[in-house]
């Protein structure tokens, strides 16, 4: 996988809606706090998983089923999309460290980044260039992964033998959502 | 539109209501009214007049209830037609807007011989739902009302930051809710959602804790909620149900979404709404809007 081609994914906790609709009493020049909530570092690292660029739709289905297999709740989860070379064109430090990946497809967890020696103001300049308002070309700065895909990814990946879910509760979600309404 | 709610029991209408039989208290519908801007469709802000949503289930061997049906059979469709009784005069002016209602319950078309001919409505569907449990009326245990309880939980809400996998204390408390006190409840958040002046990303929270219950909880009046929040004015409001519907699918789910696909105009919204039907059509390819 070429470098220059690499997309990092990050992960929005809080509500996604903070990354699509903006409050109208927000100026132009500004962003809203909320999305900061998405950048909480730990030892001022932000972890990121990647994936290429021409396979995000798939990519993003399996990164974020791998990861929502090792949980407890089925949820919709949103991700910020952000090319690697233009994290590193901006100076941020950059290192794979597939050790860290927490999911359970061990080829996601090789495509782990971590951004490192975060400061406050590093943070900040992170979160204007993440904004989706600032998208560049065709490239979705939020991409989402709903349930009911997370469900068929998960259910496949148990039948196909990559990995299973981890939690009895996270499979009667699944059976639940994947069952004929 | 002046009608009762289901924890507020009102006197039967004598112009139209044969005494009859009794129609279990859990056959009753909510009815709430809202006025509603939807975007783009026939023109900008169009406004929706008194958006009537309804929300029924049964469970016939509930014996209690305060309405009377028609003598002439049972079952759902006499108990709508009771409670339509009720409210025939404010409906008949007032049920501005509906839509796609007969292809949900064309057998009960013909005895809602007060409203339009061409009746539409999409955010307008019931069907039985065997098996929940009487909404409660409150009041005569010093148990809450479904209102008070509700109340209390949004006054006292926290909504915190979870980690992905856990549940809020929030959506716990709203899973109770909606356990302890079943259509009501539904009532009772629609009202919250429609009526008051929440800020919306109460309403949206709400949204959000009624999808994450298992499919058999309310289904058919989580799903009528969720169609008609596709309407809500707040954006924040129609990007969450339309979630909360691929989430629990059910028999308009399509049709709705293709509808709020077709008058979205927040660019955002309208392209989560396209890949929410392209997960429903499950082809794999765009369904279009």
């Amino acid at each position: 996988m070429a470098a220059a081609n690499l997309l990092l994914l990050r992960e929005l906790k809080g509500r996604p809606d903070s990354w699509i609709l903006l409050p109208d009493w927000l100026s132009a020049s500004e962003l809203p706090a909320d999305r900061l909530v998405a950048l909480n570092t730990a030892s001022n690292e932000l972890s990121m998983y990647s994936c290429d660029a021409e396979r995000l739709q798939d990519e993003k289905l399996r990164i974020t089923a791998a990861l929502i297999a090792k949980r407890t709740q089925l949820k919709d989860v949103d991700w910020v999309v952000v090319p690697l070379a233009r994290l590193e064109a901006a100076g941020y430090d950059i290192v794979n460290t597939p050790h860290s990946g927490q999911s359970l497809d061990s080829d996601v967890n090789r495509g782990h980044y971590d951004l490192r020696h975060l400061t406050a103001r590093r943070l900040l300049e992170l979160l204007e260039i993440l904004t989706p308002e600032s998208a560049e070309g065709d490239l979705p700065k939020r991409v989402s992964v709903l349930s009911l895909e997370l469900a068929r990814e998960l259910r496949a990946a148990e039948q196909s033998g990559r990995y299973r879910m981890q939690d009895a509760k996270l499979r009667e979600q699944v059976d639940d959502i994947l069952e004929e309404p | 539109m002046n009608v009762s709610a289901p924890n507020e029991p009102r006197a039967t209408s004598s112009t139209s209501l044969a005494p009859a039989t009794r129609v279990p208290w859990s056959l009753f519908p909510a009815f709430a009214t809202a006025r509603t801007s939807v975007g783009s469709e026939g023109g900008p802000g169009t406004t929706l007049d008194n958006l009537f949503f309804a929300y029924s289930f049964t469970s016939p061997s509930e014996p209690t209830g305060s309405l009377e049906s028609p003598s002439e059979g049972s079952g759902i469709a006499e108990a709508f037609r009771a409670w339509l009784d009720l409210a025939n005069d404010q409906l008949a002016s007032n049920c501005a807007w509906v839509s796609e209602y007969r292809a949900a319950a064309p057998h009960l078309v013909p005895k809602l011989r007060y409203l339009p001919r061409d009746l539409k409505c999409d955010v307008w569907h019931f069907e039985p739902t065997v098996g929940t449990a009487t909404p409660s009326l409150g009041g005569d245990s010093g148990r809450p009302t479904a209102t008070e309880r509700l109340r209390h939980i949004l006054d006292s809400a926290v909504f915190e930051v979870a980690e992905p996998d856990e549940e809020t204390s929030f959506e716990r408390e709203v899973a109770e809710y909606v356990r302890d006190y079943a259509g009501a409840a539904l009532a009772a958040i629609y009202r919250a959602i429609f009526e008051s002046d929440r800020r919306p990303d109460v309403g949206a929270a709400l949204l959000e804790a009624l999808a994450l219950l298992p499919r058999r909880v309310e289904q058919s009046g989580r799903a009528s909620i969720f169609r008609a929040s596709l309407l809500h004015a707040e954006p924040e409001i129609r990007f969450v149900a339309a979630r909360a519907l691929l989430r629990l699918r059910g028999p308009l789910t399509t049709e709705a979404l293709r509808a709020a696909a077709q008058r979205e105009s927040h660019p955002e919204l309208r392209r989560d709404l396209t890949e929410i039907l392209r997960l429903l059509d499950g082809s794999g390819q765009p369904a279009a809007p």
